[in-house]
Parts: structure tokens; C-alpha cells; sequence
């Protein structure tokens, strides 16, 4: 991902994908489209976990971990959440969770409705 | 990929659990209470988030009966913590999802809360018609606590209207039903109302006497907010026995309490009484201050004592 970034500004001017037009409505494109370079790079199961948390309110809403185990339906979830912290897709709050609000509409779109 | 909807309802499945376990804290003896107070007010957003997603899609047969239950798993916390407009609207809401999937007992409890919201904001006839549609419901399906609740609902509409005679006769009906289930939060409520309305009518003594019997039982139980009351039912008696510096003292407590607890309403009224004792001492500034604090608190929650206070504030004025 930083590599293609370095590359060129290819990506940072690219359009989003025509079907992910509500994103286009509520975002820049060109931010939609690096949302889902990052995110595309996601094994399947961290990606259906980052797509899970667009059910969750953005900052300055915040989250605690029973709440993205309840919601990711696993016993453990903090593998997951470091993958996802680490990529920067989750900040942590104080002991707690927060996302952006463009990171949570990227998320939803993610889903299907 | 899985579907947004199934992922929201997962996460207001969870934040109506978390609500459930703010309430039940809440009313836990102890430092149960703040606990309570301190995770709703942490999951607040998350909690308004899940409920605006259930009130979206009730009319979808996954959500409905999370929508027709998901405020009944915190109506304290959400009485004292969300203004009267927005509890309200919660209720419809739910009431509407209940009937949605004949969830009868789910309907009448919201029908109590719905009173007490109407009630709050001062529309005193849609109160009642709420409180005597719960009645209905209750005994039909012989809900006895709520049947002494919705007595007890309707016995403070008619102290509202000045109709104590009428008052009373609700809140005996409240006082035998909960004492009969053992209902004990329930038989203080009763014995406060009574109080109220006996002292209303200058009945010191008995009102005295109810006082007494309330908070002996609050305290037994462990119930503040029942406590903070009977401590401001105390104080409004010895104003009216002349006795401003008993009344200060029964204040003082009613208002520390209140505010531990976070009962934003407790304390406006706290206040406010606190003027109507400096009004006897005759420090009347003093008076006009506290009357004010109690006015902002109780604008903010939307109480229509704030009127009442207001219009006490206003008799100052013209005294000084």
C-alpha cells in the first residue's frame, strides 16, 4: 500500500468504484478509493470484522472490546482489533475504541444492505 | 459478505443488554447506583445509536420485538437521564412495535411510562389516559405490580389538580396492592404520596407519620432516590410547621443525595425548596438564588415544577 502510494499519484486521484456511490455522495473520492486499497488488503475475516463496525457509532463516539466481541461474534477479538489497529482502521481511546466517520461509512459500504 | 443489518442488530442487541445492565445496577443496593450511572453515561452514544437503528427498522419483523422491548431493559436510567420529549418519544415508539407484535405486558408497561413522561411535560388528561389504559391491560392480565403502579400514576394526576380527597383514595389502592405482593419500593412510593397529599390538605401529623414509615423502608432497602424524596417530603412538612431551620437541615441531605445520585430533578426541586425555607427565614436574596439554580435544573430537564418555581420566584420579586 505505501509502496503504491510512493509510486504515483495514481491512486490518490483515482475515482471511486462507480458501485460504491454512496461513499462517493459522502466522502472524496479519492479518499473512498485509498479506504478500499487499505481495507482490500485485508485477510477475508479481519475485512468482514473492519465491515462489522460500521454498525458502531464514529468518534467521539468510543467502543469497549466486549463490544466488538459481541458484535464479531468471537470469544477473542483482540487479534483481530490489532490487525485492524495497526493499519490505523481503529484508534485507540483511553482504554477504549474509536473510528472516524468516514472510516465508518467505508466500513458499512463494505456490507450489503 | 454479510449484511449491515444483521451487523446493527447484533451491535443493538448488545447495547440493549448493556442498557439492561446499567439499569440493574443502578437499582442494586450499595455503590450500585453510580456504576449504573457511570456505564450509561459511557455507552450513551452507542446506546442512542443502537436505538435509532431499532426505531428505523421496526417495522421489519427482525427488529420489531427489539424495538417494543429495548426501552424496558433501562426505564430508570433513561427516566433520569434522558429529557422528557426524547424519553417520550423512546416509548411511542416501542409502544407502537409492542402492539406491532402483540406483546401485551411490554405495552403496558410502556402505557406507565408514557404517563409519567406526559405527566412530566403537564398534560395531565393524556397522563391519566395512559395511566387507566395500563390499569386495563394489568388487570386483564393480573399484573398486580403494575395495577399498584398505575394507581399510584393516577392518585399524582389528581394531587396535580388539587384533588387530594381523590388522591388519597389512589394511593391507598397503590399502598394495599404493594404491600399484598410485598412490592416494597412500591409501598414507599405509596406511603411518600400519601404524605404529600395529607400534608397538602394540612394533615401534618399523618402526613408526619407516612414520612416517617417511607423512609425507614427506603433506607431499608437501599433506595437513594427514594431516600433524597422522602428526605424533601420531610423538609417541605417542617416549612409548613414554620420550622425553617429543620427544613434547611432535611434539604441539605435531600440535595447531596440528589446529586451523588445524578437526579437532575431531585436536585432542581432541592433547590427550590431550599428557597421556599430562606423565604420563611425571610433572607429573601438568599431565597431568590437558590430559586433561580432550581429554576435552570428543572428547565433543563423539562419538569413543570420550573413553572411553579418561577412563579414563586416572581412573588419574591414583588416582596422585596
Amino acid at each position: 500500500m505505501l509502496a503504491r502510494l510512493r509510486g504515483g499519484a495514481g491512486v490518490i486521484e483515482a475515482k471511486a468504484p462507480t458501485d460504491r456511490a454512496d461513499i462517493e455522495n459522502q466522502t472524496i473520492p479519492t479518499v473512498a478509493a485509498l479506504l478500499k486499497q487499505s481495507t482490500d488488503l485485508l485477510p477475508n475475516q479481519t475485512r468482514e470484522c473492519f465491515a462489522f463496525l460500521g454498525a458502531f457509532a464514529p468518534k467521539p463516539a468510543t467502543f469497549d472490546l466486549e463490544a466488538m466481541a459481541a458484535v464479531w461474534q468471537v470469544e477473542d477479538p483482540k487479534p483481530i482489533l490489532r490487525e485492524l489497529a495497526a493499519r490505523g482502521l481503529v484508534e485507540p481511546a483511553g482504554g477504549r475504541f474509536q473510528m472516524h466517520a468516514l472510516l465508518v461509512a467505508h466500513a458499512r459500504s463494505l456490507l450489503d444492505p | 459478505m454479510s449484511s449491515l443489518f444483521e451487523a446493527c442488530q447484533r451491535h443493538a442487541e448488545y447495547f440493549a443488554t448493556v442498557l439492561r445492565t446499567a439499569n440493574t445496577n443502578y437499582l442494586a443496593s450499595g455503590d450500585g447506583w453510580l456504576d449504573g450511572l457511570a456505564l450509561f453515561d459511557r455507552e450513551r452514544s452507542n446506546i442512542e445509536a443502537a436505538w435509532r437503528w431499532v426505531c428505523a427498522n421496526a417495522a421489519d419483523p427482525r427488529a420489531t420485538s427489539l424495538c417494543a422491548e429495548f426501552p424496558n431493559h433501562g426505564p430508570y436510567i433513561l427516566s433520569m437521564r434522558l429529557p422528557a420529549r426524547a424519553w417520550q418519544s423512546w416509548i411511542k415508539s416501542a409502544i407502537q412495535a409492542a402492539r406491532q407484535c402483540g406483546a401485551r405486558k411490554i405495552e403496558a408497561s410502556h402505557l406507565g411510562n408514557l404517563g409519567v413522561t406526559h405527566r412530566r411535560l403537564g398534560n395531565i388528561d393524556a397522563a391519566i389516559a395512559a395511566f387507566e389504559a395500563q390499569t386495563a391491560i394489568a388487570r386483564e392480565l393480573g399484573l398486580q405490580q403494575l395495577e399498584a403502579t398505575a394507581a399510584g400514576n393516577i392518585g399524582l394526576c389528581h394531587a396535580d389538580r388539587q384533588d387530594f380527597r381523590q388522591a388519597i383514595a389512589a394511593q391507598e389502592i397503590n399502598l394495599r396492592i404493594s404491600r399484598e405482593i410485598q412490592f416494597r419500593r412500591g409501598e414507599a412510593i405509596a406511603l411518600g404520596n400519601l404524605g404529600n397529599a395529607h400534608a397538602d390538605l394540612r394533615e401534618t401529623e399523618r402526613a408526619s407519620q407516612y414520612y416517617h414509615e417511607q423512609l425507614l423502608i427506603v433506607r431499608s432497602i437501599g433506595d437513594r432516590q427514594g431516600e433524597a424524596n422522602a428526605l424533601g417530603n420531610l423538609g417541605l412538612l417542617a416549612i409548613d410547621l414554620g420550622d425553617h431551620v429543620r427544613a434547611v437541615e432535611f434539604f441539605e441531605q435531600q440535595l447531596s443525595m440528589c446529586r451523588e445520585i445524578g437526579d437532575r430533578i431531585g436536585e432542581g426541586n432541592a433547590l427550590f425548596s431550599f428557597g421556599k425555607a430562606y423565604h420563611l427565614a425571610g433572607d429573601l436574596a438568599r431565597a431568590a438564588e437558590c430559586t433561580e439554580q432550581g429554576i435552570a435544573i428543572l428547565d433543563e430537564t423539562g419538569h413543570p415544577f420550573a413553572n411553579e418555581a418561577r412563579a414563586f420566584l416572581s412573588k419574591l420579586g414583588s416582596a422585596t
